[in-house]
């Protein structure tokens, strides 16, 4: 049982408010991801679920019982930190078990349950190493496996994996994914990489200034952003806009198109311009077309195509796909 | 760090009111006076080396340990100590020393009683003239140990004074 209820958080640090207002709920065993550029205040809101930051205002639910004044231990929750938090001093097995000695736990009961954790996490032949022996994934690792020993009702992740490379982040991307998917506990993970958060997530909630902009399923996001900053946010490479005669001819502020919508040719097309930069990704090609009366658009076509920088390419928005916002950004029906 | 500008100040601006207090609370020629008197002058530098050591334990980890839920006994003991014991050993060997070579405070403040081994290598300068002998053995006897142990611990030391200097 893991569903949290945020009824009119607000949160201010010496007079500066940081989150105005927030009203947010999450069911027990969904994974939710915050997700915004940096200073949005989507830390901020995870430390004021998990506690370690006081709420100005409102009140945190958890389960249907007031949490607000509950102390971090106290709230049945386990937080998974951007920097590990690991205790250096301390064995792979000690860590793990801190939590369950910190309860009472019986010996023979933490040592199950330790070792049960490192089994899951591949972690038992590291069990008497300390995490300055580790690599990142294992010390990674360790952190998760100090949260899932607590058997708690929801973790909370902080960007656990922004100190990783490239590689691992897309393995741990993954076990993360199929941990939520046999474990089946609420997940809250904070990120400001929109990928992380359109693969993980059952919803997503994107934060600017602390507010909530949006909240819906990657694919709502994706489809049907409410406004600019989310329409810009979600999709890489991000949402081609365009404003000027060409969006008036749509009767909006500001048009919309994304890179995958736009399709491109050497031969015809509705806009005209010489390639800037072709990135040839392989299973993609990329091209930044600066169009004359448009601006610097970017054009995405499957597998390998053969423009190169400095020659002619004709591009083609699908005008089904085409998002219209209006003169405050507010996407147009 | 406004304390560790109190250490920069003359010892003998202050002598003449340390000397009225301690006699006046019975202090003078005593164990009693010259240990808290000690503790007390290498208060600002214990103060500093802990502070820099300190802050450099990251302030997840004890956030974690109350998210593990650890109380704040246990936040201390658990995880703030254990990290801590190499800050505060340097510190110690550092008080140590100072302690040791201290020769002002143990002069003006101690006679037959209470003095230690500086007090005892300046008694050999009288008069009647300098016992060297005597004052060598003396002086010998007084930098071994500390030379022994600051070479077995040297580089506890040079960490210690250092730590927090470069990130």
């Amino acid at each position: 049982m893991g569903a949290i209820r945020l009824e009119q958080v607000t949160k201010s640090f010496d007079g500066t408010v940081v989150i105005p207002c927030v009203d947010l709920e999450m069911a027990d065993g969904e994974f939710v991801v915050f997700v915004g550029p940096s200073g949005c205040g989507k830390s901020t809101l995870l430390r004021l679920i998990a506690g370690l930051e006081d709420v100005t205002s409102g009140r945190v639910v958890i389960d249907g019982a007031d949490a607000t004044r509950l102390r971090p231990a106290q709230r049945g929750l386990a937080m998974v930190f951007q920097s590990y938090a690991l205790y250096p001093h301390m064995t792979v097995y000690k860590n793990i078990a801190f939590p369950l000695r910190m309860a009472g736990g019986e010996p023979a009961v933490i040592d199950r349950k330790v070792r049960a954790a490192a089994q899951t996490l591949n972690l038992t032949e590291y069990l008497n190493h300390k995490p300055g022996q580790l690599s990142g994934g294992q010390r990674q690792r360790v952190a998760i496996g100090r949260a899932i020993v607590r058997e708690p009702k929801a973790f909370l992740f902080d960007e656990p994996l922004s100190n990783l490379d490239a590689a691992l982040r897309v393995n741990m991307r993954l076990e993360i994914t199929e941990l939520h998917q046999s474990l089946k506990t609420t997940m809250i993970y904070v990120t400001h990489d929109q990928i992380e958060a359109m693969t993980m997530a059952d919803r997503i909630v994107v934060l600017r200034a602390g507010n909530v902009e949006q909240v819906g399923s990657p694919l709502d996001l994706y489809r049907a952003p409410r406004n600019l900053f989310v329409a810009g946010f979600i999709g890489s490479p991000q949402m081609n806009l365009i404003q000027g005669v060409e969006a008036e001819n749509h009767g909006a502020k500001t048009i919309g198109v994304r890179p995958e919508h736009v399709r491109a040719s050497q031969d015809a097309g509705d806009w005209v311009g010489t390639v800037s930069i072709a990135e040839h990704l392989g299973s993609d090609t990329i091209l930044h077309v600066p169009v004359e009366g448009v601006g610097m658009i970017k054009a995405r076509v499957e597998g390998e195509f053969a423009l190169r920088h400095g020659q002619k390419a004709y591009l083609t928005p699908d005008p089904t796909k085409i998002h219209r916002f209006d003169a405050d950004g507010k996407t147009m029906s | 760090m406004w304390m560790l500008s109190t250490k920069m100040m003359p010892p003998v601006g202050v002598l003449v009111p340390i000397y009225l207090l301690f006699r006046d609370w019975g202090l003078l020629n005593t164990l009693t006076g010259l240990t808290g008197l000690m503790m007390l002058v290498n208060l600002p530098i214990v103060v500093w080396m802990l502070y820099t050591y300190f802050k450099e334990i990251p302030p997840d980890i004890l956030e974690a340990a109350r998210m593990d839920g650890a109380r704040l006994f246990n936040e201390i003991a658990h995880v703030l100590a254990p990290l801590a014991v190499p800050g505060i050993a340097s510190t110690m060997l550092l008080n140590i020393i100072l302690a040791w070579n201290e020769a002002f405070w143990t002069l003006n403040l101690s006679a037959a009683s209470a003095a230690p081994l500086s007090a005892f290598i300046a008694s050999y300068s009288s008069p009647e003239g300098l016992f060297w002998a005597k004052l060598s053995a003396a002086s010998t006897m007084a930098i071994a140990p500390i030379l022994i142990l600051g070479w077995f611990s040297q580089r506890q030391l040079v960490r210690g004074l250092t730590f927090g200097a470069v990130k």
